[in-house]
């Protein structure tokens, strides 16, 4: 299933930024940039928690095909559940910010520091990459691996970073 | 009254099956799990593999197995209910075949990445491996 036919742009307004397919899939297939941020563990579920800002959107073929996992099968599922919760189940703040909360808040770093409490450092470090993200996602993790620091390696691994944005 | 706050949680064990023409190899896992050896994340799985591998209990060539054993004694000592009818019918058309047999245990205790398959539910299957994680239910 493509970006396209899960993802449409009236419930997914960063789409819009695309006016077609073929620009979509050329911002997909540039190299991929990402930055993330362990919170620590959230005291009401008791996970580990996330902010990733990434430099493009990924479809879920260029996310699978990243991690070198085949479709349909076991490592394939785990990676599309992944995707799922990572691109489509987690807040996207940046989006968020931008379409709703700056008539609220004038600023993207007090918005985060208001609306999810966010230590100081936490806010400077994503309001530093507001300007190099194209997203920047508040994820909270489903998957038992992704606790611990074995989770922030994981994720650097699967985003391939080597250094920050 | 007591109140207990914050977390009650009991641990578990888990068992699994996996059928195999060729000896089970780190290789042939990778192939059926859908992962190519040099992904950025093979990492989770080839702990995966080695949970599997340590873990298992009883280890059965059906190509040099005595054919007289009915297959129910192969499994006797198991816990009740680690095996279910479904993981017995693939063991015997595993011995109809002369295949290969394994069946073990993963923990909730061990590894985080041992205590994440022992609690996911699945079953797999390719050309070579059959794999029964089915019984991996909390």
């Amino acid at each position: 299933m493509s970006i396209f036919s899960r993802l449409t742009k009236s419930w997914h307004p960063i789409l819009a930024k695309f006016s077609s397919k073929e620009k979509l899939i050329s911002a997909v297939n540039s190299s991929i940039e990402a930055i993330i941020l362990p919170l620590g563990r959230d005291s009401s579920t008791w996970n580990d928690s996330y902010l990733i800002g990434i430099n493009t959107l990924i479809d879920e073929a260029t996310f699978l095909s990243k991690a070198k996992v085949k479709s349909g099968t076991y490592a394939g599922e785990l990676l599309t559940n992944l995707y799922n919760e990572i691109f489509i189940q987690s807040l996207e703040l940046k989006r968020d910010y931008l379409d709703y909360y700056s008539l609220e808040y004038d600023s993207f770093d007090k918005y985060i520091r208001k609306q999810f409490l966010f230590t100081p450092e936490i806010v400077s470090a994503v309001n530093n990459q507001f300007g190099k993200c194209c997203q920047i996602i508040y994820f909270h993790p489903n998957y038992y691996f992704l606790q611990e620091g074995y989770g922030v390696e994981f994720l650097k691994k699967l985003f391939d970073i080597k250094g920050n944005l | 009254m007591k109140i207990r706050t914050g977390f009650v949680s009991n641990s578990s064990s888990t068992s699994f099956l996996i059928i195999a023409k060729e000896e089970l190899n780190q290789a042939n896992f990778f192939e059926l799990m859908g992962i190519d050896t040099d992904s950025p994340i093979a990492d989770l799985f080839e702990q995966f593999y080695q949970a599997v591998i340590q873990n298992v209990n009883i280890k059965i060539d059906f190509e040099v197995n005595d054919e007289q054993v009915p297959v129910e004694a192969l499994f006797e000592g198991q816990r009740r209910g680690d095996i279910s009818s479904h993981m017995l019918n693939k063991v015997k058309e595993a011995k109809h075949q002369g295949l290969k047999v394994y069946f073990g245990m993963l923990s909730s205790e061990e590894s985080l990445i041992e205590s994440f398959f022992c609690t996911d539910s699945f079953e797999v299957e390719n050309e070579k491996i059959y794999f029964n994680g089915l019984e991996c239910v909390w």
